[in-house]
């Protein structure tokens, strides 16, 4: 399967279930970039377990997440500047998918 | 390069112009002959475009069916995850000649495509 | 060369898409790669000239510098008719032009597609 990364620009209360994500990315190497409002899933413990449930990586975009002055809750997941973010996008995946 | 492209449709029809514009991009892929496989797949929400019985003159809106059906005719697949439908609206009957689907296939789907568009 | 497609489909001053989209465009470009850019729906606003949103990120000023990097921007015509914008009213260096003749020429030479929508 291809590996593929997500890409989110929705609130966790907009993303909602986690649903879909789930049901994209079994079976296949998967990420997840939070960028906007999706980095308040950063935040949580309990929302960020329930990602890294759904996809094996989750990056978060660095200055949506340091401008809402928001805490790390979950140690896995890692913050990523935007040529980092050009990385996954075009070299680290093979997929992107908006969700 | 690529030369498969999936519309993925997340959105139901009438309420947000998406879905619409998703369908509508898928054809003028196909009419390009630039991109030689196009497809779409309707998932959640997104499966509300498939249904038969709609009437968008009763909102004055463009017709979703009418997209639907100009994409069949350009022989794309449209497929429709059966059990988001059925999970959201129950059995209800679906336009001619889309494909319901389950998330296994579904995933064969999206595995078949180059690039993937959200809608 | 590989390029990254980024659709875009918010208006300027709906939230942060725009923003997003130019900076990642510009570290793309940046890094090498080639970006095209497709406004569709809402989007097709990123390319209005005279953008001054005060004290928000001038997507317009940073779209313009971006194409003098080789960005290339199109937006659709339909949707640029459907919001009153018309030809003459685009950024300098950006297009309206259409779905079938750009968009799909963006997807048919691309690599990666970056969608941007709520």
């Amino acid at each position: 399967m291809r590996s593929k990364l997500f890409i989110t620009l929705k609130s966790p209360h907009d993303l909602g279930d986690l649903e879909l994500v789930r049901a994209l990315a079994k079976g296949s190497r998967s990420g997840l970039l939070l960028l906007e409002d999706a980095v308040i899933f950063a935040a949580n413990a309990d929302l960020g377990k329930e990602l890294l449930g759904a996809v094996q990586d989750v990056y978060v975009i660095k200055d949506d997440w340091e401008a809402r002055g928001l805490p790390l809750a979950n140690p896995g997941f890692k913050v990523v500047d935007y040529p980092e973010a050009v990385d996954l996008i075009m070299e680290r995946y093979e997929q992107t998918i908006t969700v | 390069m690529t030369d498969s492209l999936l519309i993925l449709v997340t959105k139901p029809p009438y309420g947000f112009e998406e879905a619409f514009s998703g369908l509508r991009a898928g054809l003028g892929a196909l009419a390009s002959g630039l991109v030689p496989t196009v497809n779409i797949l309707m998932v959640g929400e997104g499966t509300l475009n498939a249904v038969a019985a709609q009437r968008p003159e009763a909102v004055r809106m463009p017709s979703n069916v009418e997209a639907v059906n100009d994409m069949l005719d350009f022989e794309a697949k449209v497929y429709v995850v059966r059990e988001d439908l059925l999970r959201l609206v129950g059995d209800v009957p679906l336009l001619e000649g889309v494909e319901a689907i389950d998330w296994e296939r579904a995933r064969q789907v999206i595995e078949g495509h180059g690039m993937v568009t959200t809608f | 060369m590989r390029t990254m497609v980024i659709q875009i489909r918010s208006g300027t001053m709906m939230n942060m898409d725009t923003n997003i989209a130019v900076k990642l465009a510009r570290a793309a470009l940046d890094k090498g790669y080639g970006v095209r850019m497709f406004g569709y729906g809402e989007g097709v606003t990123l390319i209005k000239k005279g953008q001054d949103p005060k004290r928000f990120p001038n997507v317009g000023n940073e779209t313009k510098e971006l194409v003098e990097k080789g960005l290339e921007v199109v937006v659709c015509e339909t949707c640029c008719k459907a919001r009153g914008i018309a030809r003459g009213e685009e950024i300098e260096g950006t297009k309206i032009g259409s779905l079938t003749n750009d968009l799909s020429r963006f997807v048919a030479e691309g690599d990666r597609m970056v969608t941007l929508a709520r």
